[in-house]
């Protein structure tokens, strides 16, 4: 009698999403080379339904019973919030890809190559095997290169997309070889069991006999990840490529490959380390730390707006980076809140970076360079424009009534109550250093221009959907927070 | 560890791969020319690739899921270096220059 179990698994509601991605991404990319001329126009399009049915596929199954297929995939708490918010950061960075290829010619496998980017990402937040974690990794990073190498007769792109390869190279390899030696020392590479066995039996014996390795494995782990995440002293890529990659994948390198990056550090240090790696833990807190200071303090005299916005990303990566530090002298019922004031600050995230990346990307459009000078005068051409502007850069710096605010003092509050208060004062620090470069900005959005008029900033239907989209998100999860966190809470 | 009938000691093994590793990152930060960055970052791909081959083998309960990852990183692995062949001949066809130096149009 064959073995039937593989037949009877629970394929639909634990990778339903991911399942509903695939199926849309292969038929884009059929339509895209059967299709010609103006019939590319709706590739889009349907790339953001088929987005639209994982996402409310995603959104039914919120709250279902976890269970894994072949032990390797997993809709679990993690994995249902981490899609969430990947899903609706796709949507947005679809309809940017929209309305970017109607302003400048972009190749039309970018609509796929972002679907198939982001099957890798939900993959990286719902594995529990490490083979399927690190294929994930690399459907996303190698997805992302070519994307961010997209426009190959602009030297800037083709470069940022080299650097982007080779930093993700050097990082796959660096977590590969840590994996490798977490797998030598647990004889397994599936996470859950890795787990049962060093909380129930003498599995935890093998880490604390072999303390050098394990130290060796987590710097290597965390390492690869710090350069996906572009974490300081690994950020040096990030600038480059992202002022090199067209605007939408600057956008969903910022938002959408980090959000999974993290999902999958929260996997590998929740599941191998929280238990008997805990003397490590300083490392992450020391790297958040550096890179709170480095990345506000080289924001400061950056000119070019999508490099300040990498900075800025370098800077938010390392708020997300402070609860993490936490997850080990916690207890489990402390788990839930330090994973709520992560998704969080990430679903806030998302919404006021994909924002700022859209606005900039309209005005170097329209005015022809992207110095924050570009911006004079923005506020008496198109007051809306200005206005959803400041609402992003406010929420980034961290002002209150924008999520920005609500998702920092969350993580402060973590801070205060699980004893690491030096950690938060630096968060409060910081984010007084950011206030300099964002309101900047600002500034410059509300001066009139004195020069000729410069050239007027026209919106397309996609970007006025993607920008209003992104403000709600901004205001909404400020104003009314709760609306999120009732959500995160019933999870967690 | 039980060494199950693995004829060379397992350290050897491991020290094998540490040493390929180290010269492979060696290579990516220091050589001039993007074909040898981009071999030298395949030389720490199979650093891993032994390093998982050696340890499925040494365990107490031999699986093969060490290997079995290992197939993964070899074809994933091809996967990226065809996206970067692709991406150094879009840079040589601009620059006409394969130099890591010539990596050099971002300004700040």
């Amino acid at each position: 009698m064959p073995n039937l179990d593989v037949l009877h698994q629970p394929y639909w509601s634990t990778m339903g999403p991911i399942l509903i991605l695939s199926v849309t991404a292969f038929v884009v990319m059929v339509l895209e080379f059967s299709v010609s001329g103006r019939g590319k126009r709706w590739l889009h399009g349907v790339a953001l339904f088929g987005t639209a049915a994982a996402l409310a596929d995603a959104i039914l199954h919120l709250y279902a019973k976890p269970q894994a297929v072949l032990a390797t995939l997993q809709n679990d708490i993690l994995a249902n919030l981490f899609t969430v918010i990947l899903l609706c950061t796709t949507f947005l960075v679809l309809l940017f890809a929209w309305d970017y290829t109607q302003r400048v010619p972009l190749a039309p496998e970018h609509t796929y190559l972002i679907l198939f980017a982001v099957v890798g990402a939900l993959t990286m937040v719902s594995a529990v095997d490490m083979v399927a974690l690190y294929v994930g990794l690399e459907v996303l990073s190698v997805s992302s290169y070519v994307l961010a190498g997209l426009r190959t007769r602009k030297l800037s792109s083709v470069e940022g997309g080299i650097k982007y390869l080779v930093m993700g190279g050097v990082s796959s390899a660096l977590l590969l070889y840590g994996l490798s030696f977490v797998y030598g020392l647990s004889g397994t590479t599936n996470l859950g069991e890795l787990f049962a066995n060093q909380t129930f039996t003498a599995g935890a014996a093998i880490f604390q006999q072999y303390p050098a390795i394990t130290a060796l494995a987590f710097v290597l782990i965390l390492a690869g990840l710090g350069i996906k995440l572009s974490l300081v002293p690994f950020h040096m890529w990030t600038p480059d490529t992202y002022a090199g990659a067209p605007s939408p994948v600057s956008a969903m390198l910022s938002t959408l490959a980090k959000t999974a990056a993290f999902g999958m550090l929260l996997r590998i240090v929740l599941y191998v380390f929280a238990v008997s790696g805990d003397n490590l833990f300083y490392l992450i807190s020391l790297l958040a730390a550096v890179t709170m200071v480095v990345g506000n303090l080289i924001a400061l005299p950056q000119q070019d707006m999508k490099r300040l916005l990498a900075y800025s990303s370098v800077a938010q990566a390392g708020y997300v980076l402070v609860p993490f530090t936490m997850l080990t002298n916690a207890t489990v019922v402390d788990w839930g809140s330090l994973v709520d004031s992560i998704g969080f600050y990430l679903l806030a995230y998302t919404f006021m970076t994909v924002g700022a990346f859209a606005i900039v990307h309209v005005v170097q459009d329209a005015r022809g360079s992207r110095t924050a000078d570009a911006l004079t005068g923005l506020y008496q051409q198109s007051p809306w424009l200005a206005g959803s502007l400041t609402v992003f850069l406010l929420g980034l710096a961290g002002m209150p009534l924008t999520a920005g605010f609500i998702g920092k003092f969350y993580i402060f509050a973590d801070t205060l109550h699980l004893h690491h208060a030096w950690l938060g004062v630096l968060l409060f620090l910081t984010s007084v250093v950011s206030f300099y470069y964002y309101f900047g900005l600002i500034r410059k959005l509300y001066q009139p221009s004195i020069s000729v008029q410069p050239a007027r900033v026209q919106p397309t239907a996609a970007m006025s959907a993607l920008v209003g989209l992104c403000v709600l998100g901004t205001i909404v999860l400020g104003i009314v927070p709760a609306s999120w966190l009732h959500v995160l809470a019933a999870l967690t | 560890m039980a060494n199950s009938g693995f004829p060379i000691p397992i350290g050897s093994v491991l020290a094998l791969a540490a040493i390929l590793f180290c010269i492979g990152l060696f290579g990516v930060l220091t050589k001039r020319n993007l074909i040898m960055v981009l071999v030298s970052m395949e030389l720490m791909l199979n650093a891993a690739n032994i390093n998982l081959v050696a340890f499925s083998r040494i365990q107490s309960k031999p699986n093969l899921s060490g290997q079995v990852f290992s197939l993964f990183t070899i074809t994933i692995a091809a996967a990226e270096i065809a996206v970067g062949l692709a991406l150094l001949l879009a840079f040589f066809r601009l620059r006409q220059s394969s130099e890591v130096k010539d990596l050099d149009s971002h300004r700040w």
